[in-house]
C-alpha cells in the first residue's frame, strides 16, 4: 500500500502525520543551509507543486570555494534528497538561484 | 403479509417517492369534470336551465370556431398537453430519492446517499493518506465518485483507493461499493 509517508506503513499507526506547508519550507531552508555552507537566515526558499512532486525554489549565497557552480548543482541534489529523505515526500526539482557567496569570517568586528 | 415482505416494502417505499399526490389532484378534477356532466345531464332531462352550460352547446360551439375563439382552443390544448406529460413522467418515473437500502437482519435500514459518500471519501482519505479535507465523493445510487487532490511527493495509488472504498462501502451490503470510480488530481497541495 503506498499510502502514508514513503516508508511508513498507514495500517500500522493509527491516525495520521501531517506536515505542514511552513514546516516543509523550514526543513528545506535547514537542508540548504546545510548543504550551501551558509546561515539559514539568509536564505528563502520557496516550495511548489509540480504534477505531484515538490519543487524547491532556494535563493541565496554559497560558501566560498573552488568551483561554486558544480557545488551548487551538488548542493541541488543533496538538498532535494536529504527533504525527500526527512519529510518522507517525493522531491521532483530544485532551483538554486546563487546571490553572492559567504566568507569564512564575515561579519566578525575587528 | 410475512415481516421480511413487509421490510422489503417499507424500504422500497422509503427509497422511492410516492405518487399519492398527483393521483389525487388528478382523481379530484376528473371527479369534478364527472359531476358536472352528471348533473347537466339531469338538469336537461326534467327541463331546466343549464348550471354553466348545456354540455351540447359547448361541443357545437368547440366544433364550429371562429378566429378569437381557436386561439383559446390552442391554448388550452397545449397547456393540456404539458400537463399530460408531465402526469405520464411522474407515472413512469421510478421517483428515486437520495436514499438507499442497506442489508441487515433485523428492521429495513435505509441511509441517505450523502452518508454514502462521505464514508467513501473518509476511505478514500485514509487509503491515499491525505487529510480528509482533501478528498470529495459524490454517491448515486450505487455509483460512487471520488476525487483526490494529492499531498504533493506522496503518490496517490487510484487503483488502491478504488479498491479500499470499494471493500469499505461493500460492507454495507447489497450492490454497494461495485461501481467506484476514483480521479486523482494532476497538482498536489503541500499540507
Amino acid at each position: 500500500m503506498s499510502a502514508g509517508p514513503v516508508g511508513v506503513d498507514a495500517t500500522a499507526v493509527p491516525g495520521r502525520v501531517e506536515i505542514t506547508a511552513r514546516a516543509l519550507t523550514a526543513l528545506a531552508r535547514a537542508a540548504a543551509a546545510e548543504q550551501l555552507g551558509v546561515p539559514a537566515k539568509r536564505l528563502r526558499v520557496g516550495l511548489d507543486d509540480d504534477r505531484g512532486s515538490i519543487v524547491l525554489d532556494v535563493t541565496g549565497p554559497v560558501r566560498e570555494q573552488a568551483d561554486i557552480v558544480a557545488a551548487a548543482a551538488a548542493a541541488a541534489d543533496a538538498v532535494g534528497r536529504r527533504v525527500g529523505e526527512l519529510a518522507g515526500r517525493h522531491v521532483g526539482r530544485t532551483h538554486i538561484e546563487l546571490t553572492g557567496i559567504v566568507r569564512e569570517h564575515e561579519g566578525r568586528v575587528r | 403479509m410475512s415481516t421480511e415482505q413487509l421490510e422489503k416494502r417499507l424500504r422500497r417505499r422509503s427509497i422511492h417517492r410516492s405518487r399519492s399526490t398527483a393521483v389525487a389532484i388528478t382523481l379530484v378534477v376528473v371527479a369534478l369534470v364527472a359531476a358536472w356532466i352528471g348533473t347537466e345531464a339531469v338538469l336537461k332531462a326534467i327541463g331546466q336551465q343549464p348550471l354553466l352550460a348545456d354540455p351540447q352547446t359547448v361541443v357545437d360551439t368547440a366544433l364550429t370556431p371562429d378566429a378569437a375563439f381557436t386561439t383559446i382552443i390552442e391554448v388550452i390544448a397545449a397547456a393540456l398537453v404539458i400537463l399530460g406529460i408531465v402526469l405520464v413522467v411522474l407515472a413512469l418515473k421510478p421517483g428515486r430519492q437520495p436514499r438507499s437500502g442497506i442489508d441487515r437482519d433485523r428492521g429495513a435500514v435505509v441511509i441517505d446517499t450523502r452518508i454514502l459518500a462521505s464514508t467513501a471519501a473518509n476511505a478514500a482519505a485514509h487509503a491515499a493518506g491525505v487529510p480528509e479535507a482533501n478528498t470529495t465523493a459524490s454517491a448515486r445510487g450505487h455509483r460512487t465518485q471520488v476525487h483526490v487532490v494529492p499531498l504533493s511527493g506522496i503518490p496517490v495509488d487510484a487503483s488502491a483507493v478504488e479498491h479500499a472504498v470499494g471493500d469499505r462501502l461493500g460492507r454495507l451490503g447489497g450492490k454497494h461499493g461495485s461501481s467506484v470510480q476514483v480521479t486523482v488530481e494532476q497538482k498536489g497541495t503541500l499540507a
